[in-house]
């Protein structure tokens, strides 16, 4: 698994890549076809928001380990003008508000994490965030995994004798 | 040819291609028709039947040599098609939950509103003020999903002041950050998001970083007689439906108190 993957968004055909790149990193995570299909989808919805509204920026993809959970952070940002109304912006879309609730909204809600920075004239950085809760079985395999060569796991005082 | 023949054409086209090369940008496709369909207002159900009649037809020139690797990569195309729909599901749910909320609140707020209309008689007794101002920092906390509320005003030139914490064991921290923050007086900007904690110049003496949003009691002729304040919203800042909602709260509360004081003098006189 790669520490980092660093793309450049400046057309349509740079989701591409990006989509690919995101989907096979979620696969290599161990996320169901289902997630990494979710994942695909959250980060053409970001990169399409570069292409239409800024024009040019960057994804950065960087896979994320913790104890229990493994976790896909997705960054995309840019350096156009801002967004003004962060809040708004996230909640456009809405049903109550008139919009089909595609774009950064859909994004959101395809994701676990999400947060927008945005300062005027500063750009925009969405950072979102996939996460994967790992089951104990996965948990007792990579343990066993890390034990040294030789090394049995502990066992009870006679419990081997019969 | 209708919009939805366009859309079975376009559809059938797409999928014919992703089975042959099954690569992302034939996936892509599949995102694009599903934005689409959105957009276009194709329903679930014809997606069902167009994507079954596709897959029929993808599946005729082989027959059944290669018919698992076919339906494979067809549902791995349907996912993608309807990963927009997910996006409206996940959506229309928000939205049901938020209309839940706000018929919740609007119950509350009614209820609050009789509850506030007879007290106003009873303003006058200190007990009861106490016991009222101490209902509407419940309230006010509860509706807005705060951790903590207090809730200040003057009633016949005494100052009242009632605290309403979501989780006693945290309310001596809760009161105290409200402490420091009425310390800071009234040059305080009306909503402050936790990100924005550090950049308000009255608040860099106040260690923890926490989301406020403060709402005056306003008499009809524009005399200030107390405040809501709350802190730290669950799940993020506090949004424009906790600032309206807080400023009908004070808005009742206000009239409430200027007919407990027209009660107060009518008794006075008589």
């Amino acid at each position: 698994v790669p520490d980092e993957i660093r793309l450049l968004i400046a057309s349509d055909e740079d989701m591409l890549p990006a989509r690919a790149q995101g989907r096979e990193l979620a696969l290599q995570l161990g996320f169901s076809r289902t997630d990494a299909t979710l994942i695909a989808t959250a980060i053409s919805e970001i990169a399409r928001n570069i292409v239409v509204h800024v024009g040019s920026g960057e994804i950065t993809m960087t896979p994320v380990e913790e104890d229990a959970r493994y976790g896909l952070v997705i960054v995309a940002s840019d350096a156009g003008r801002g967004i003004d109304d962060v809040d708004a912006a996230l909640e456009h879309g809405y049903a109550s508000r008139g919009g089909l609730g595609l774009g950064l909204p859909g994004a959101r809600r395809l994701m676990d994490d999400f947060d927008v920075r945005s300062e005027r004239g500063e750009g925009t950085t969405v950072t979102m965030t996939k996460w994967r809760v790992r089951d104990e079985l996965e948990l007792l395999r990579e343990r066993r995994r890390k034990q040294p060569a030789g090394q049995k796991a502990h066992q009870p005082e006679g419990a081997d004798r019969g | 040819v209708t919009a939805l023949g366009h859309y079975r054409s376009a559809y059938d086209a797409a999928l014919a291609q992703h089975v042959l090369r099954n690569d992302e940008a034939t996936l892509n496709s599949g995102y694009e028709l599903g934005r689409r369909a959105v957009t276009d207002g194709v329903s679930a159900l014809d997606l069902a039947s167009i994507h079954h009649d596709a897959l029929k037809r993808s599946l005729e020139p082989d027959g059944l040599d290669n018919a698992s690797e076919i339906i494979d990569a067809a549902a791995t195309f349907l996912q993608e098609v309807l990963s927009a729909f997910e996006m409206i599901h996940r959506g229309y749910g928000e939205v049901t939950l938020q209309a839940a909320a706000e018929r919740r609140n609007a119950v509350m707020l009614r209820q609050l509103s009789t509850f506030l209309a007879d007290a106003s008689l009873a303003w006058s007794d200190s007990e009861a003020n106490a016991e009222v101002l101490r209902l509407v920092a419940e309230h006010a906390r509860e509706l807005t999903d705060a951790a903590c509320c207090v809730a200040t005003c003057s009633v016949a030139g005494r100052r009242l002041r009632a605290t309403s914490p979501d989780d006693e064991t945290e309310a001596g921290e809760q009161v105290g950050v409200l402490q420091q923050l009425e310390d800071v007086g009234d040059i305080l900007p009306r909503r402050v998001r936790r990100s924005e904690w550090r950049s308000v110049p009255s608040l860099r003496g106040v260690a923890t970083a926490v989301g406020v949003i403060t709402v005056p009691i306003v008499a009809l002729d524009g005399r200030r007689l107390g405040r809501l304040q709350l802190v730290d919203k669950k799940g993020g800042d506090f949004s424009d439906v906790d600032e309206a909602i807080l400023v009908h709260l004070a808005g009742m509360t206000a009239a409430s108190l200027e007919r407990s004081e027209l009660y107060r003098r009518e008794h006075v006189i008589t």
